[in-house]
């Protein structure tokens, strides 16, 4: 008898296992970040996000072939949508660097960074879809040194600074 | 878009609003595709007045004439104005020029 458990217990576990090796759960993002949160899977904004990082992005992808929703919510920087905001080197809402084949998906905001609302450095073929970028200080979407990307139905409105080559996109 | 190597890389479908400028292109950079964007009111007004000499614009291409494909934007202002082939202003409705191509039986989306 103890043996016929003994066979059910470990078959209920590799079931368990298979079954969860097929639904990994993606990264669920809320809340307050103050030092740079890096993803390595699929990734969603469940929740407003307020960024406190200083001199480097609140959210960077970490791997290739990575999809991060924002699920209309809204990633807050370390800027004032009212004062002046020179730009400040290294902040950004999302960044993707030296990555391949990553997804941004909105709708949803990347708001009052002190450079890039999203930055595309050296990546490629990475799709940013549906967001909205506002306030930021120096460009809304950057792409650097990157080819193959596809910036598509984003609102970019109100980034930028006087003081340096930025703007919308 | 900065630095050299920002290649072939498609804009397209954006709204691009009060910014220090709407889309720019850096020197250097080539074969990216700009379309059916709406790029206006960059810079603001007030940016204008507080800073004569910012050169901002819609659409500031300062890459090679003819290395990137501009075609069919809403926009209002371009720099430097390509004295050929000028891509701003142009106030058609986004994919006009889609529509009289197809109905020209030349649709540049089929191969």
């Amino acid at each position: 008898m103890s043996r016929v458990l003994s066979a059910l217990g470990v078959t209920a576990f590799l079931f368990a296992l298979c079954a969860g090796a097929g639904t990994a759960r993606a990264n669920e993002i809320s809340g307050t970040i103050s030092s740079t949160l890096t993803i390595f899977e699929d990734s969603e904004l469940v929740g407003d996000v307020t960024c406190t990082v200083v001199g480097a992005p609140c959210i960077a992808f970490g791997a290739s072939g990575l999809k991060l929703e924002l699920n209309g919510f809204t990633i807050t920087g370390r800027s004032s949508a009212l004062t002046p905001c020179p730009p400040a080197g290294g902040e950004a809402g999302i960044a993707v660097d030296n990555q391949h084949d990553d997804v941004i998906k909105g709708p949803g905001l990347v708001q009052q960074f002190h450079q890039f609302g999203i930055r595309l450095n050296r990546s490629t073929n990475t799709v940013v879809k549906d967001v909205t970028l506002s306030s930021n200080c120096a460009s809304g979407i950057i792409v650097i040194a990157g080819s193959d990307n596809e910036l598509k139905g984003n609102v970019s409105v109100r980034n930028g600074s006087p003081l340096a080559p930025c703007g919308g996109i | 878009m900065v630095a050299p190597g920002t290649n072939d890389n498609v804009i397209e479908d954006n709204t691009v609003l009060g910014n220090t400028n709407g889309i720019i292109l850096v020197p250097g950079v080539e074969g990216n595709i700009i379309r059916h964007n709406i790029v206006a009111g960059n810079p603001p007004v007030q940016l204008s007045v507080t800073f004569p000499a910012d050169d901002g614009a819609d659409i500031k291409n300062l890459a090679t004439p003819g290395a990137n494909t501009i075609d069919d934007n809403f926009c209002l202002t371009e720099f430097p104005v390509s004295a050929v082939s000028p891509a701003c202003p142009a106030v058609g409705r986004r994919g006009d020029k889609d529509e009289k191509e197809k109905e020209k039986g030349d649709d540049p989306h089929q191969p």
